[in-house]
């Protein structure tokens, strides 16, 4: 079992099997959970909204946000949670080519001293409304 | 109103850059060739002639490459709108020309294009890969033209509603160019090429 559990739920969004959708501009809110098992001091506890480059290409990875959610002592046996909200940025949007795809994310990292940080991501899609086009999960399902 | 277009710069430096890549080539490889000629050097010989011929194959190419464009000379387009796309746009490309000399065109062939770069390192090499998705493609048959003949089209394309805004970011890049072809009797193909920008906003009333 491991020394903590970490947990992204998100907001808003439209609701695609196991992701969501949000507009390029949208708002996210979301709830970062921390179960901490053993008592941890940890240095930061962050959260951001991350995107990345897959696919042959060299990955590039761009942070568009960051919050530090909390500072100090995680008590073992009491999970905490801290509210945050993003603003996505209009671009670049989802995009799953022949080459070349990018990924949105959110990711939530304990910043521990010596050891590795744990941490957990939340797969987002960032789409924009497109007339006639409202099926996203044909595409990216 | 259309604006004329502005060719792709990269584009432009690759056809003289094949042929002065053709001319450093030979040059090089015939130092070989000579100095295996002075000294009777079988070995220096072979291996000189042996590059001397692939740098000549080069040149060669590089030099048609030069000579369609002089047979062809330059067309002029006008797009009504270069840098300023919007996803679902329409829009109108033409072109006129006036052939400085008498020519044989297979066939002319204007695509828009949505080209997938990606640079990755492969060991201590750095690879590209290109990756062209045609999203719209106009053919005509070609004939014989002479010289001071005109020619001229019209053709609209659009930005698909479901296609992705321009993007570039180290090693990564997708963009949007509209792609003019003539196939030459006998020669390399004529090919111009004009990069789109496209924005990240959807076009509303298409």
């Amino acid at each position: 079992m491991s020394d903590i559990s970490l947990e992204i739920n998100l907001q808003d969004g439209e609701p695609l099997l196991d992701i969501r959708r949000y507009r390029p501009g949208d708002m996210i809110n979301g709830t970062a959970v921390v179960y901490p098992n053993k008592e941890i001091n940890a240095q930061h506890v962050y959260i951001r909204l991350q995107w990345q480059t897959a696919g042959r290409g060299t990955p590039f990875k761009q942070k568009e946000a960051e919050l530090d959610l909390f500072q100090g002592t995680l008590m073992a046996g009491l999970p905490q949670s801290y509210p945050f909200q993003f603003v996505l940025p209009e671009q670049p949007w989802s995009y799953e080519g022949h080459y070349i795809k990018i990924l949105w994310e959110i990711e939530l990292s304990i910043d521990l001293s010596w050891v590795r940080d744990p941490q957990a991501t939340q797969a987002i899609l960032v789409e924009p409304d497109r007339a006639g086009q409202t099926d996203w999960s044909s595409q990216y399902g | 109103m259309g604006l004329q277009m502005e060719k792709s710069r990269n584009f432009n430096l690759r056809h003289s850059c094949v042929f002065f890549f053709g001319l450093f080539w030979v040059g090089f490889s015939s130092i070989f060739l000579v100095v295996g000629i002075v000294s009777s050097d079988w070995v220096f010989i072979g291996i000189g002639s042996l590059f001397t011929l692939a740098g000549l194959a080069i040149l060669a190419y590089g030099a048609m490459q030069l000579f369609t464009r002089y047979l062809i000379g330059q067309p002029t387009f006008t797009l009504s709108n270069q840098h300023q796309l919007h996803v679902g746009e329409i829009l109108t490309v033409s072109w006129h020309h006036s052939f400085p000399r008498n020519v044989i065109v297979d066939a002319l062939q204007v695509q828009l294009i949505m080209r997938e770069i990606a640079t990755y390192q492969q060991g201590t090499d750095t690879k590209t890969v290109t990756h062209n998705e045609i999203i719209d493609s106009y053919e005509e048959d070609g004939r014989e033209y002479n010289a001071g003949e005109m020619i001229h089209g019209h053709y609209e394309f659009q930005i698909p509603l479901s296609g992705m805004h321009s993007f570039k970011v180290r090693r990564n890049e997708i963009k949007w160019v509209l792609q003019f072809k003539l196939a030459i009797a006998r020669l390399p193909d004529f090919i111009d090429e004009y990069e789109l920008t496209v924005l990240p906003q959807v076009m509303t009333n298409v």
